[in-house]
C-alpha cells in the first residue's frame, strides 16, 4: 500500500480547475422556507469562503441554519437567492467531489462495514492506481477499522460507526469533505480522539473540510478558521482565524481567549 | 429505532437458556394435548357425524398418507397456489414500491387502489370464472389478487419508512438516477417489510385457496368441500390439519430465509 502516496492521488485525480477560486465560494445566499405561517428566513445574505486544503467550521446555536448552509454547499437544497461556487462551478445537486458526514452516521445498516466503504466505488470507480478493494483497505486503514471489515454497523460503538462514515466519505477521494455535528452524539473521550484522526487524516489527505459544529472548543481546536453564525435567520457575525499551531492545547492561554471570543457573540445574543 | 441497540450477549446457548427452550417447549406440547384431549372428551358426547374422535381423524390421515392421496391434493393445490402467490406478490411489491416512491404515482395509482382495496377477494370470483373458468389459472386469480393487495401495502409502507438521509448520501456517492436509488437504497432498505408482506400473503393464501378451490378446482379444498357433502367430517378434519401444517411448514420456510437474508439487522 506503500506505493500509493497521497501526494500523487490528489494530483492526479481533483487537481483544482484553477487556484484562483476558492474551493467553496458561498456567495450571499439566502433561504426562505414556506411554512404554513407564511414564509420563514432560515439565511440572509450569508458568504465566506474556504480555500483549497483549509479546515473551515461552521460554528452558531441551534437553529441558526448552519445545517441549512451545510445542505445547500452539499447540494441537497437550493438557496432561494445567492448561489454556493464549487471549484468555480454552481452547486447544484450532491455529488462524489464533495463527501458527506451525517452526525447520525447513516450507515447503510444491510452492508458491511467493507460494503459501505465501497458504496461509492461501485457507482464512480475507484480512485487512479487503485482496485476497489484496494481502496477499501486503504480507507479502513486510515481510520483504523482494518479488523471490522466483515462487521455490520449494527456491530459496532458510535464512535466506529463514525469512522465508517468518514472512510466511506473519503473512499471516492472527493477533494472535499462536508461534516455535519459528526461527533455530536459521541462521548467525550471518543470525540477527543477522533478530533486527532479526524486531523491526521485532514494531514494526510490533504483535503478541504467544511465542518459543522455547535461546540465551540471542537471548532477552536480543529479549524483553520471559524464562521460564526447568528440564531434565526442565520447571517455571518464574524469569520475567526485560529493562528495555533497543531496539535493544539485545549487549556492554553490563546486557545481559551479564542475560544472566549467565538462565545461572546453567543452571550450577547442570547441577553 | 429498531437495530440500535447492541446486545453483546448473542452466542451459544447457556445452561439457563437451554432450560428456558426445554420449558418453551413443554408448554407448547402440553397444551397441544390438552387441545386433543378436549376435542375428544367433546366428541365423545357428540354423534360421530357431527364431531369425529381423534383416532378417527388419524385414521384418516394415516390410509391416505399410505395410498399418497395426501401428496396428490397437496400437489393439485400447490398448482394454482404457488403461481397465485408468486404472480400476485411480484406485481404487489412492484405496485407498492412505485406507489411509495412516486408523488405521481400515489395520486394516480394510489387513488385507484383506495377503491379496489375493499373488495373482498371473493368477490372476484365470477370473474376468475368467466375470464379463466374453473381450472388453476382461475384459482390463482383469485389468489394472486389476496397476495397483491398484502405485497402492495407492505412494500408502500416499508418505501416510504426509508431514511430519507441514506438517500442522500447515496446521491453524494454517486447513485444519480430513481431506479439506481430503488435498486441500491430502497430496496434493500425496505427488505423487512417486504418479507413480512409476503410471509403474510402466503399464510393468507392458503385460506383463500381453500374457498377458491370449492368452486371445483381439484386440490386440499374441493376434496374438503366433497367429503362435507357425504357428511365425513373426520376427513374433512384431516384435511384441516394438512392446511394447518402446510401453513407451518411455509411459514417456517420463509422466516428462514428472511433470517439468513436479514442477517444485517
Amino acid at each position: 500500500m506503500n506505493s500509493h502516496s497521497s501526494v500523487d492521488r490528489s494530483e492526479s485525480t481533483h487537481e483544482p480547475n484553477s487556484r484562483d477560486y476558492p474551493q467553496i465560494h458561498v456567495d450571499d445566499v439566502s433561504k426562505t422556507y414556506q411554512s404554513e405561517s407564511g414564509p420563514v428566513e432560515a439565511l440572509t445574505d450569508v458568504s465566506f469562503d474556504v480555500n483549497h486544503g483549509e479546515f473551515v467550521s461552521i460554528v452558531g446555536p441551534s437553529g441558526s441554519g448552519k445545517s441549512t448552509v451545510f445542505r445547500i454547499i452539499a447540494g441537497l437544497e437550493a438557496a432561494t437567492d445567492g448561489s454556493v461556487l464549487v471549484d468555480g462551478d454552481p452547486v447544484s445537486e450532491p455529488g462524489p467531489d464533495r463527501g458527506m458526514v451525517f452526525q447520525d452516521d447513516a450507515l447503510f445498516p444491510w452492508r458491511t462495514v467493507a460494503g459501505n466503504v465501497s458504496y461509492g466505488l461501485e457507482e464512480v470507480g475507484p480512485p487512479e492506481g487503485y482496485t476497489t478493494d484496494e481502496r477499501v483497505d486503504y480507507c479502513l486503514e486510515l481510520v483504523g477499522l482494518e479488523d471490522k471489515a466483515d462487521a455490520y454497523p449494527k456491530e459496532l460503538s458510535g464512535g466506529q460507526r463514525q469512522r465508517v462514515g468518514i472512510a466511506r466519505a473519503l473512499a471516492v477521494d472527493p477533494p472535499i469533505l462536508l461534516m455535519d455535528e459528526p461527533f455530536g452524539s459521541v462521548d467525550a473521550r471518543t470525540k477527543a480522539s477522533l478530533h486527532q484522526e479526524l486531523l491526521d487524516i485532514w494531514a494526510q489527505t490533504e483535503k478541504t473540510i467544511c465542518f459543522v459544529t455547535h461546540d465551540i472548543e471542537e471548532a477552536v481546536y480543529l479549524s483553520d478558521r471559524i464562521v460564526v453564525f447568528s440564531g434565526a435567520p442565520g447571517t455571518v457575525l464574524d469569520i475567526v482565524s485560529v493562528d495555533l499551531a497543531r496539535p493544539r492545547d485545549r487549556t492554553g492561554d490563546s486557545f481559551t481567549e479564542i475560544k472566549a471570543h467565538v462565545l461572546s457573540y453567543f452571550e450577547d445574543e442570547e441577553s | 429505532m429498531a437495530g440500535s441497540t447492541e446486545p453483546e450477549t448473542a452466542g451459544y446457548p447457556t445452561g439457563n437458556l437451554r432450560l428456558q427452550q426445554g420449558r418453551t417447549l413443554g408448554i407448547q406440547v402440553g397444551a397441544l394435548a390438552v387441545f386433543v384431549l378436549v376435542w375428544w372428551a367433546g366428541a365423545l358426547v357428540t354423534p360421530q357425524n357431527l364431531l369425529p374422535q381423534p383416532p378417527a381423524v388419524l385414521e384418516v390421515l394415516v390410509a391416505d398418507v399410505a395410498s399418497g392421496r395426501v401428496f396428490e391434493l397437496i400437489w393439485q393445490s400447490l398448482r394454482h397456489y404457488v403461481p397465485g402467490l408468486l404472480v400476485g406478490s411480484a406485481f404487489g411489491m412492484a405496485v407498492g414500491i412505485l406507489v411509495g416512491w412516486s408523488r405521481t404515482a400515489e395520486l394516480s395509482v394510489g387513488t385507484v387502489a383506495g377503491i379496489l382495496r375493499p373488495v373482498p377477494p371473493l368477490a372476484w370470483i365470477p370473474f376468475a370464472i368467466i375470464w379463466f373458468g374453473l381450472n388453476d389459472q382461475g384459482a390463482a386469480f383469485i389468489i394472486a389478487i389476496v397476495a397483491f393487495w398484502i405485497n402492495y401495502y407492505n412494500a408502500e409502507s416499508g418505501v416510504r419508512s426509508v431514511d430519507d438521509q441514506l438517500l442522500e448520501v447515496g446521491q453524494s456517492l454517486g447513485t444519480k438516477s430513481d431506479l439506481g436509488l430503488i435498486r441500491r437504497i430502497v430496496l434493500p432498505s425496505a427488505m423487512p417489510e417486504l418479507f413480512t408482506g409476503f410471509r403474510t400473503a402466503a399464510g393468507q393464501a392458503w385460506m383463500v385457496m381453500v374457498a377458491a378451490e370449492l368452486l371445483g378446482v381439484p386440490g386440499i379444498g374441493k376434496h374438503l368441500w366433497d367429503a362435507a357433502n357425504f357428511l365425513q367430517m373426520q376427513v374433512v378434519i384431516a384435511y384441516m390439519l394438512v392446511i394447518g401444517i402446510l401453513f407451518l411448514l411455509s411459514d417456517r420456510l420463509i422466516k428462514l430465509v428472511e433470517a439468513r437474508t436479514l442477517a444485517w439487522r
